[in-house]
């Protein structure tokens, strides 16, 4: 993963990387751009460059904002916290928002743009 | 009332949304998903980027009535505004609207210290009640979807809050600054009445 991030931060500010696929097998994409968002907003969100990919790839609890997909919630623990206190209602989580696109340069297919993300005590329901 | 194109002269077409009451300018077809970006000193003009990659695509005025004169546009009328709208915005650099999209800071006049802000691709709106919330946690409000508490790590405070996917809850892709200031006064009513 510390691949993905050195080629972030070397990318054009805008340009779109592949950091993973979600479990359908979409391809995931995040910018340099949308980093700094998320990083402007939710500066703690920088330690959590590793679990950021895997709640795309591996979450643990996914919600949709629309009938269609479009917009996808993917939800992930601490796995670091999660060690520590097992039953604890308020562990911390981060969440993910990936909006679903059709970009005719990769013919139309469904793929995945990170919108945000940030962290949150706890794992319930948005 | 569907939308309808109106002209369509050297690949920029118009098209005059009533219900959103908005003028639509298309720099060039658009095939995929887009969002809107408005800028921070003319909140009524608003650009319209892909969501791959941000390649800037058009331009909008909502509302747009008040310079078209009614609520179902004359053609020519339409155009004029359109080439006013092209002239002024069509050729921005993507360095100079990546400054309107980064979050500007706005004040509310009867919360004189509490600024909100919106950030238009992940659709969020960010109150801070303090200057500083960076020490903070966030957590989840049961009865408001996508709206997140930020609370002091030391007494749990509310020190701000964000929400996310505000268009959908606005129920349009963009959100005036208006819109924005009454959603940002209606959830500080709610959640933290007394910043």
């Amino acid at each position: 993963m510390t691949d993905f991030w050195q080629r972030l931060a070397a990318a054009p500010f805008r340009e779109l990387l592949e950091l993973t696929s979600d479990p359908d097998g979409c391809r995931v994409y995040l910018s340099r751009e949308t980093w700094a968002h998320i990083l402007d907003g939710h500066a703690g969100m920088v330690v959590y460059q590793d679990l950021l990919h895997l709640a795309i790839s591996g979450p643990e609890r996914v919600e949709a904002e629309d009938p269609w997909r479009s917009v996808l919630y993917y939800y992930r623990r601490d796995p670091q916290e999660q060690a520590k206190r097992i039953t604890d209602p308020t562990l911390k989580c981060i969440i993910v928002i990936i909006r679903y696109i059709h970009p005719p340069e990769w013919r139309f297919a469904r793929t995945g743009v990170i919108r945000t993300a940030w962290s949150r005590r706890g794992m319930r329901r948005r | 009332m569907q939308p309808r194109t109106v002209d369509d002269n050297n690949e920029i077409t118009l098209e005059y949304d009533a219900a959103e009451d908005a003028l639509h300018i298309f720099l060039e077809p658009v095939v995929d998903e887009t969002f809107f970006v408005s800028l921070q000193h003319q909140p009524d003009i608003f650009l319209r980027l892909r969501c791959w990659g941000s390649k800037f695509v058009g331009i909008s005025r909502k509302p747009a009535s008040p310079r078209l004169g009614a609520k179902s546009p004359a053609p020519d009328a339409m155009r004029q505004l359109a080439d006013e709208l092209v002239l002024q915005y069509g050729r921005m650099e993507r360095e100079e609207i990546s400054r309107h999209q980064y979050k500007a800071s706005h004040k509310l006049d009867d919360y004189p210290n509490v600024s909100w802000s919106y950030e238009p691709f992940s659709e969020s709106l960010y109150i801070n009640l303090e200057e500083d919330v960076s020490g903070s946690d966030n957590v989840g409000v049961e009865d408001f979807p996508n709206l997140h508490l930020r609370l002091a790590r030391d007494d749990d405070r509310i020190v701000g809050m964000f929400m996310v996917l505000v268009g959908s809850y606005l129920g349009t892709e963009m959100p005036t600054r208006g819109q924005l200031s009454a959603l940002a006064r209606e959830l500080i009513a709610r959640y933290a009445p007394d910043p």
